[in-house]
């Protein structure tokens, strides 16, 4: 560990700071602070009052530059410093450019009329991309190369020397690579599942919340879950099963994957094949034997599904020896990490009676756990993620079985591995569909019900590029489609959609001299450019962002907040529609019944942009080339941290008139700044009133409710906190533990 | 990291020459973390130069000099960690998702041809190096190396300015040095 923070400290000593975080300049700034703000006001207005014509409006104007350094002080080599930072301190009013198109649009109302005039409902169409028979592990089919950017291995002797490569090319960790654009081979699948407008909210089947998802119909896999009874949060080792009975809650066994396991390699009989099989039928993956008695599941994720409950974690080695009810603080210490297996556990729980889970079987990938969705037809994915370390090593191996180089996508460098496998959840058992490897240089996913996206920057030319590539989901089985290289950094999840295999995709590009533009493209299943609309409000970045129906609607931030409406009905030509500017900015966007959207974000103040408090907007957008605020709640709460970048931390149901989110920050209280305090509220939506009341908060100072990892929930009428340690209930006594 | 009192003292009181004082021995490292946190030079110059007038603004309330430090970094962490976008890609940590963000680091943006000549002169130490290097960990678990390495922070305090509890800090600092380690070797 000091030799890493030796690094750090030497390496920090190199940075060079900024002539504009000077003291000297900085102090001028402090006194200074009034004038500017004063002229700023007069800049944002000029800008919103251009309308119904094509404006380009420039947030830079040499002459007030020049006029403030003046004021401000005539050494030589600070006004070269402001200039080359092209006004950053001063002028920093939004650009925009407005285009007004007689276009028609698509509400979601609209999209699902032509769905149906198209003669099969949502549903149909899903069940039409489903099939009998799942095809069994065996079973190889020929996959495509996604472009140039990746390349199936085919043969061991490729990949080996493609290990080899890497390996001794090593020498920095900046991989540079070379990779073309827009070049695709490799057949699309026949139609798919479409994909439907926004995510509206409550559980199918059952009146209670599920976790908060990019995709709707696409399952994440969560820290918290609940099935309508019980509300399961994991800690450490294990599962806390906790019954909520209306406003009772009552703590009930934890289930301890670990013991569970051990439990399971003991009493069983060796099989021929090395793997273990339990008396009661779970059958244990030799890997997983060999180490589990030495090793402790730390548990990363979970889902809950139909009775059953999948819990996703690594095992640790750790030096203490057996586990045996340890808690989270014994078992993870620092330096228990030398040896970690590097071996990701899947572990199957029939939870139809929640009190007495029973282990039903264990699965495992070699790679640390990177994320999990199961599809609206209960497909089970999984990402795993491990790196090119030793030629020894290089191969990983998902339930024990090593991939084979068929399996295996190549870029021309990079020593990133992405591990996919694919499950069939089934009622009759647990099966593996289909596994594959993508050797990269870090990648997110983005998964839809026919098709995977990876995506992650390109840091081959100097310029601000991500590649993408995609990968189609049929019946489980993985194959690439395409790749592409698009401008700019992609901010999240939210910035994708796909509507009929097409990929709409939205980035904010940076300069070389930290100038910024925002695009929207867009790629159709082999990922070829389609359509494409950039130049959006430069200076800008994009903050949040919804795509719902046919419109993207997206945040950029600076000063001011414009919410842009952009129509992507036709995939060739987005058309900007129109803009909101409005004081603070949102950083959550989430689709609220019919023509309306929430905001959830900060006020800043607009002549200084500092900010003032968590703000919740409500925006009707019935005439997207036309959005309006209809109203607005500020939460006076400063230096205030929302805690939505984790959107699964969100509740957001317009059915149910719930919006729940945690926060922390600091408020005057007699005129001293009170303790950090940290919140996870639930605010409705008054129509009459046009603002947000809260329903339900709860707050603590400190230590308490670490609201990073809290969940709103509810079941029925009741509203419930799910943080780590304990479970919050409105109406009763919170249960600790 | 001590930090004079009385001049803390001053500062709240409205001093700006103290309040100054006390900037010019911050500065240097609340830039080299805001710069490791989000590998952006531009957005690490605003985030501290936001910080830094939104604490002047402030002060005059802060109740207890000795937390000004802790005060001040808790600002920066809060806008550093807003901006949530534009760092390089991750692979994912050991505890959390990744599915949420991607990023590019824009440093390299920024430096461009300067990276190439940084490689050559300079060894593993550089900021773009240790960057890259960063930029395979999650921005939590970043966040909190950098509070305790460059701020100098003790985890009992990370775990106050972060809302976690001290036992998370160890375990995510812990997890994520084995991670550098490997990635180093």
């Amino acid at each position: 560990m000091s030799d890493i923070e030796e690094r750090l400290k030497k390496a920090a000593e190199q940075v060079e700071v900024p002539d504009m975080l000077d003291p000297d300049v900085m102090r001028l700034r402090l006194d200074a602070r009034e004038r500017r703000s004063e002229k700023e006001a007069g800049r944002i207005e000029d800008l919103v009052s251009e309308g119904g014509r094509t404006a380009k409006i420039s947030g830079y104007d040499e002459a007030d530059a020049a006029a403030a350094a003046r004021e401000l002080s005539d050494a030589a080599d600070i006004e070269k410093a402001r200039k080359k930072r092209r006004g950053r301190m001063l002028a920093t009013a939004a650009a925009a450019v407005l285009l007004v198109g007689a276009s028609s649009f698509l509400t979601y109302e609209h999209f699902e009329k032509q769905l149906e005039k198209a003669g099969t409902s949502l549903d149909e169409v899903s069940k039409e991309t489903k099939t009998d028979a799942m095809p069994t592990v065996e079973e190889t089919f020929e996959r495509h190369n996604a472009g140039t950017m990746y390349t199936v291995a085919k043969t061991d002797s490729v990949y080996k020397s493609y290990v080899k490569t890497q390996l001794r090319d090593r020498t920095s960790l900046l991989d540079r690579m070379k990779s073309d654009t827009g070049v695709t081979e490799g057949a699309t699948e026949d139609s798919a599942a479409q994909n439907s407008g926004e995510y509206s909210g409550p559980a199918k089947g059952g009146d209670y919340s599920e976790t908060n998802t990019v995709v709707e119909g696409v399952d994440e896999a969560d820290i918290v879950k609940t099935d309508g009874k019980y509300i399961y949060r994991l800690a450490g080792e294990s599962v806390k099963v906790t019954k909520a009975d209306g406003t009772t809650l009552s703590r009930c066994d934890d289930i301890n994957v670990t013991s569970d396991t051990i439990a399971a390699v003991r009493n069983s009989d060796t099989v021929g094949n090395g793997s273990k099989e339990g008396t009661a039928g779970v059958t244990v993956p030799k890997e997983v034997a060999d180490c589990i008695e030495t090793c402790a599941v730390n548990v990363s994720e979970m889902f809950v599904q139909d009775g059953k409950l999948i819990v996703l974690g690594n095992l640790y080695k750790y030096g203490g020896g057996i586990n045996s009810g340890a808690t989270e603080d014994v078992v993870f210490q620092e330096g228990s990490y030398d040896s970690d297996t590097k071996l990701l556990g899947i572990f199957t729980y029939d939870i139809k009676d929640p009190e007495n889970a029973r282990l039903l079987s264990v699965n495992c990938i070699d790679g640390e756990y990177s994320s999990a969705r199961i599809t609206s037809d209960g497909l089970l994915v999984i990402f795993a993620n491990n790196w090119i370390e030793e030629e020894d090593t290089a191969w990983p191996a998902v339930d024990g079985q090593k991939l084979s180089a068929e399996d295996i996508y190549l870029p021309r460098r990079g020593t990133g591995q992405t591990i996919i496998a694919t499950y069939d959840i089934g009622v009759t058992g647990f099966s593996r569909i289909d596994c594959c490897m993508i050797v990269n240089n870090y990648c997110t996913q983005y998964v839809t019900d026919n098709a995977i996206y990876l995506y992650g920057g390109d840091y081959t030319s100097g310029v601000d590029a991500t590649n993408v590539a995609r990968f189609t989901l049929t019946d489980g089985k993985v194959d690439a489609a395409g790749a592409a290289t698009v401008s700019g950094s992609v901010m999240d999840d939210f910035a994708l959609r796909t509507v009929d295999d097409n990929l709409f995709i939205l980035t904010t590009t940076y300069g070389s001299s930290g100038d910024t533009s925002n695009g929207l493209y867009v790629y159709d299943a082999d990922m070829k450019r389609r359509g494409a609309l950039t130049g959006l409000a430069p200076g800008e970045q994009i903050y949040s962002a919804r795509y719902i129906g046919n419109i993207s609607y997206f945040v950029t931030y600076r000063q001011i907040d414009p919410l842009f409406a952009v129509d992507i009905s036709d995939p060739d030509k987005p058309k900007l529609l129109g803009y909101l500017k409005i004081t603070g900015f949102s950083d959550y966007l989430h689709p609220w019944g019919a023509g309306r959207l929430v905001g959830i974000g900060y006020e800043t103040d607009p002549e200084t942009g500092r900010q003032k408090g968590v703000k919740l907007t409500m925006f009707d957008i019935s005439n997207p080339a036309n959005p309006a605020e209809v109203g607005s709640t500020v939460i006076p709460l400063v230096y205030s941290d929302l805690y939505t970048y984790d959107y699964r931390s969100v509740l957001a149901s317009a059915d149910k008139n719930l919006i729940g989110f945690g926060y922390s920050g600091t408020e005057k209280e007699d005129s001293e700044w009170s303790d950090w305090k940290y919140r996870y509220a639930f605010y409705s939506w008054n129509e009459a009133a046009k603002a947000f009341d809260v329903k339900y908060q709860v707050e603590e100072s400190s230590e308490g409710i670490v609201y990073q990892d809290a969940r709103g929930l509810y079941i029925c009428d009741t509203l419930y906190v799910a943080a780590p340690s304990c479970v919050y209930v409105q109406g009763g006594e919170k249960l600790s533990y | 990291m001590e930090i004079d009192l009385e001049t803390v003292k001053k500062a709240i009181a409205g001093d700006a020459d103290a309040f100054t004082y006390l900037y010019s021995t911050m500065y240097k490292a609340m830039y080299s973390y805001a710069y490791f946190l989000l590998g952006r030079t531009a957005d690490a110059e605003d985030a501290v130069a936001d910080t830094v007038v939104d604490a002047w603004e402030g002060i005059g309330s802060l109740r207890e000099p000795a937390a000004f430090r802790v005060w001040i970094y808790r600002i920066l962490s809060a806008k550093c960690m807003r901006r949530r976008a534009y760092y390089a890609n991750e692979p994912a940590s050991l505890n959390e998702r990744s599915g949420t963000d991607d990023r590019t680091d824009g440093s390299f943006a920024d430096a461009s041809g300067k990276v190439d000549e940084a490689l050559k002169t300079r060894g593993i130490e550089s900021p773009e190096e240790v960057l890259a290097l960063l930029s395979g960990i999650d921005e939590q678990d970043r966040n909190i190396i950098l509070l305790h390495v460059l701020g100098g922070f003790k985890t009992r305090e990370i775990a106050a300015m972060l809302g976690l509890r001290a036992a998370t800090v160890r375990s995510r600092e812990s997890r994520a040095y084995a991670k550098l380690r490997r990635m180093i070797n």
